[in-house]
């Protein structure tokens, strides 16, 4: 397993594709890695809980139905919408070409990097994932 | 009803036309083809979330698209009966006795392939879905992340170029747009204008296919000019009286498309240009026309072909938001630009929500409107209708 480079605080997701090595046991090789800044790893259920294990593509796909914000939003107060909402996120919006800032919610922004990874690796083989 | 003549951008920003999260109905109507008034659902929007800058994240989803889908390829036209029985309903109102039931049928399977094609084809061009590119010699713009591109026709209105952006983010690009195409554009308003003038027949159907090169093309190109170096193919006097517009068969129009004569005169064209700029590298031909792309590999001459995702794989819908790994960034639509592409492709739209904050609120866009000047072409302006429907229609 790689190692772990988390700091808590710190608003970013890493999601790393890693293919298992059959003639190496235990060894791992690096596919891809998907940096997320300001969406916080910590503020999303139950990714929250798998930070630094290596998943299935088959556990992945089933995480990513059950992905919903840390914090309660019953009764939404202004403190609760900032924990929900990750700060200005550069996005191309609208087909335009430059970038443009924009409040995504920290456990949408996980679901929708997740599942583009999992569009992309679903035809390979031996393949884990690792949530950081 | 309380009607606005908007652009765009006012229409994103004005308070009357903020969505909340809710369920809608979208519908389309044509008075090339459809009844007056007479409104066919095409799919449903899902309004999930509220940004605190009142952007909303949205799911899309085709009406039945799945059950479409074995229609077209197997040609169990029932199916599209049960699905698009508003069709059938307002054909067998317009046409003449001697209409076969089995030809309307038919007519519906096409139109319904054609509505779906254009909506895949809209949501590639706002980002929501993303092509897959199969490029020749892809290694030469990865390493020397330059290119010559020059755009077929359909490339000005499907998308492909700014899939290709996405691709290549930090590639230095130059477009160049085929006068032909532009001509091809300029004899297709022609087009769709008399048949528009023609009045309701509803063979007119194919038009949904037409419009958007009539309507978003332009748009497109102007938006090619403000982010790359563009310029023109240019073809000789000799070779451009050759052009073809539509054909005309035993008296009937015949849709002005897949004209070989046209697709020969691009291909000439970018010979002429590699000739004078002594280019043998990086010059492209991109173009979603398989045969024209496979042709044009046959005379050596490299190609970007876009291959779309078909809408029936998205199984839970389309999503306003997806990360997309080559660029390394998020892409996202906003519901108003969504809602304007789609009033460019069918006329005229209408959102009615269903459930949810707004329930009972009826939303139409109409591209046609009879007031409209020309700035307002050129703006993109649109008639924006809003109201409450009643409770007998949502019943």
């Amino acid at each position: 397993m790689s190692q772990l480079n988390v700091v808590r605080g710190l608003k970013r997701l890493i999601i790393k594709v890693l293919r298992v090595l059959e003639a190496e046991p235990g060894e791992v090789e690096i596919i891809n890695t998907v940096i997320l800044e300001e969406i916080d790893v910590f503020r999303i259920k139950p990714i929250n809980e798998l930070v630094g294990t290596l998943l299935t593509f088959k556990q992945v796909s089933e995480l990513v139905s059950s992905i919903r914000p840390y914090e309660s939003l019953s009764d939404v107060n202004a403190e609760e919408l900032e924990l929900y909402y990750s700060q200005d996120v550069d996005l191309i919006k609208d087909g335009s070409l430059s970038h443009v800032k924009m409040d995504i919610p920290h456990h949408i922004g996980a679901r929708v990097a997740i599942e583009s990874i999992l569009q992309q690796t679903n035809s390979l083989e031996n393949i884990r994932i690792e949530i950081a | 009803m309380s009607v606005r003549i908007l652009s765009l951008q006012e229409f994103k920003l004005l308070s009357d036309f903020q969505f909340f999260p809710g369920n809608w109905i979208l519908e389309y109507s044509d008075r090339t083809h459809l009844p007056k008034n007479f409104f066919i659902p095409i799919g449903s929007i899902e309004i999930e979330n509220r940004t605190r800058h009142q952007d909303v994240f949205f799911y899309f989803r085709p009406r039945s698209h799945l059950s479409l889908a074995g229609v077209s390829s197997t040609g169990q036209e029932s199916e599209v009966e049960q699905e698009f029985p508003s069709f059938f309903q307002a054909w067998n109102q317009n046409s003449n006795s001697s209409s076969k039931k089995e030809d309307i049928k038919k007519d519906s399977g096409k139109a319904a392939k054609i509505i779906l094609d254009q909506l895949n084809e809209s949501m590639t061009r706002l980002g929501l879905i993303q092509s897959e590119l199969e490029i020749d010699d892809e290694d030469f713009i990865e390493t020397r992340r330059f290119a010559l591109i020059i755009a077929d026709t359909n490339a000005l209105r499907d998308g492909a170029i700014r899939c290709l952006k996405e691709r290549f983010k930090y590639a230095q690009l130059w477009i160049v747009i085929p006068l032909v195409s532009l001509m091809e554009i300029g004899e297709r308003v022609a087009y769709v204008t008399s048949r528009d003038r023609d009045g309701c027949n509803l063979k007119n159907y194919a038009l949904i296919r037409i419009r958007p090169q009539v309507t978003i093309a332009p748009q497109e190109v102007t938006w090619i000019k403000k982010n790359f170096p563009t310029e023109t193919l240019e073809l000789s006097p000799e070779l451009l009286r050759s052009f073809r517009a539509f054909e005309v068969d035993k008296g009937v129009d015949k849709q002005p498309d897949r004209i070989s004569v046209n697709d020969r005169l691009i291909l000439e064209g970018i010979k002429n240009l590699r000739r004078e700029r002594g280019m043998l590298e990086g010059v492209y031909l991109i173009s979603s026309d398989k045969d024209f792309s496979r042709l044009a590999r046959l005379e050596g001459i490299k190609t970007i072909y876009p291959a779309s995702p078909r809408l029936e794989t998205f199984s839970n819908g389309i999503y306003s938001l997806r990360y997309s790994l080559e660029a390394q960034t998020y892409v996202c639509c906003s519901i108003h630009r969504f809602l304007w592409d789609l009033a460019h492709i069918f006329g005229r739209i209408r959102i009615r929500c269903i459930s949810g904050q707004q329930q009972g609120l009826v939303l139409e866009l109409f591209y046609y409107y009879p007031t409209k000047l020309v700035n307002d072409w050129v703006d993109g302006k649109l008639e924006v209708m809003i109201g409450s429907s009643s409770a007998t229609e949502d019943a």
